[in-house]
């Protein structure tokens, strides 16, 4: 049955996955090819030299990207769900309800996972040809906020498109927006570190908020 | 009340907000009967269906379907439940083939061959998707699936809704079928009275926040009146 349910995610999503890769694929190549053409441009001496000291890693125009890939993902899965309350096929079947919402939310997680760890993985794997460890390293540890944020806006914002109220989205969004906006409060790199077990935390408690939003639906707030 | 009960409204009352929709309704629903709740708009219909499915819960009383508390059902009990959203809601993105490949593992009774000889009988290739469908195509994919579902108790919102007269007749000879061959008890409701006449065995007629008859639909009808000439006498033109 859990099957039927990824059978169906992927049915509802694989456009946008795809478009998800090409985009990511795409702005990892043009940071490469920027990084690069820095190194031929200034000598590896010099551009070392201004990632240490000036902490600039030429990383900043992937930002946003994992937040806007959250939230379109989000989108794109719930609004269909949440349109004249088609959602109501979804609990009406002989599921539990938990399990069908969890693993429709397990679904998009396991993806946004995925892209985003073939993101760090070939960003870091074609950074150490030019790079020392340490400023690879560091440029992972700049993203790695930005990631977070991409998870953090996908819970987010399931959270608002599920629950059945206008003013309850309103609420919702007013408090969601906040927490995923902590993860973009300074470009500094590896200004984090302190942070990531509390980022965790967050994540982990903004992925319980979905179901509290099925739980209303349920209860008829609608 | 008895098991052969299938459907038990048991004394509801319910709220939006401030507004009662009605008060200590009652009703029930024996095994193997068709039933057609008709009532003017916002009278409480579509809530009575939500209530039912599960997707409300009532201000105050109970509602039990084949013998469980709708708040408590568990969840391989939605099994033997077929249900029918108004303008027959389903996945847009989904083609026909592939609309009947998600649902069937979830139904241990399910009759993939009832499912396409109905899209067989609309002529409709195994690939098209059905936000390419109209209306009444889409209409014949939903209770296609419901027979294949093969359940006991069947709850149809307005199942008319959006039907040409041609899809409303074709849907509506394909359920009394259905319905005759297996047993089935099936609660329905719809805004074409002509659709319940040829349909249900009995009949509740609803008003603001009560039932205003509840019998067996042969009772309401004479040679002179029509049901919709009775539900008009009882409930008053607007």
């Amino acid at each position: 049955m859990l099957k039927s349910i990824f059978y169906k995610e992927w049915l509802k999503l694989r456009l946008f996955w795809c478009l998800a890769f090409v985009v990511h694929v795409g702005l990892v190549v043009y940071m490469l090819l920027s990084i690069r053409s820095t190194l031929l441009a200034s000598g590896v001496v010099e551009t070392w030299a201004t990632m240490i000291g000036r902490d600039v890693l030429m990383v900043d125009s992937f930002m946003y990207l994992p937040l806007v890939t959250g939230v379109c993902i989000a989108l794109c899965q719930w609004l269909p769900e949440m349109q004249i309350k088609r959602i109501r096929l979804t609990l009406h079947l002989p599921i539990d309800d938990t399990l069908s919402i969890g693993s429709m939310l397990f679904c998009s997680i396991v993806g946004l996972c995925v892209l985003f760890t073939a993101d760090a993985a070939v960003l870091a794997i074609v950074e150490q040809v030019w790079l020392p460890r340490e400023l690879v390293w560091r440029t992972f540890l700049t993203c790695l906020p930005w990631y977070f944020g991409g998870m953090l806006g996908y819970n987010v914002v399931s959270w608002c498109i599920l629950e059945p109220q206008w003013k309850g989205r309103c609420v919702n969004f007013l408090i969601g927006a906040p927490i995923v906006a902590l993860c973009f409060l300074s470009t500094q790199p590896a200004c984090y570190e302190p942070m990531y077990p509390w980022l965790l935390l967050l994540l982990v408690v903004t992925t319980c908020l979905p179901f509290y939003s099925v739980y209303r639906f349920k209860l008829g707030k609608q | 009340m008895t098991n052969d009960l299938v459907i038990e409204y048991d004394h509801v009352t319910h709220y939006y907000g401030k507004r009662l929709i009605y008060e200590d309704l009652c009703f029930a629903v024996p095994r193997g009967r068709i039933l057609g709740l008709l009532g003017k708009n916002g009278t409480g219909k579509t809530t009575t269906i939500n209530i039912l499915s599960g997707f409300i819960q009532p201000y105050a009383g109970s509602c039990r379907l084949l013998g469980y508390d709708t708040r408590t059902m568990p969840a391989r009990e939605r099994a033997r439940i077929g249900l029918l959203l108004e303008g027959h809601v389903q996945y847009p993105f989904m083609t026909i083939a592939q609309i009947e490949r998600f649902y069937a593992p979830f139904f241990p009774r399910w009759n993939k061959e009832a499912y396409y000889e109905l899209m067989r009988l609309l002529k409709v290739k195994d690939y098209q998707l059905l936000n390419q469908m109209s209306n009444g195509q889409r209409s014949q994919v939903a209770l296609g699936l419901l027979m294949a579902q093969d359940p006991e108790l069947l709850i149809l919102d307005d199942f008319s809704l959006g039907l040409d007269p041609g899809y409303r007749r074709l849907f509506v000879e394909y359920l009394r079928d259905f319905c005759k061959r297996g047993e089935k008890t099936v609660f329905l409701t719809s805004h074409i009275i002509q659709d319940l006449e040829r349909l249900v065995d009995d009949c509740i007629i609803m008003d603001y926040g009560r039932i205003l008859k509840q019998c067996p639909v042969s009772e309401l009808i004479t040679p002179e009146k029509t049901l919709e000439d009775t539900f008009i006498d009882l409930t008053g033109k607007y």
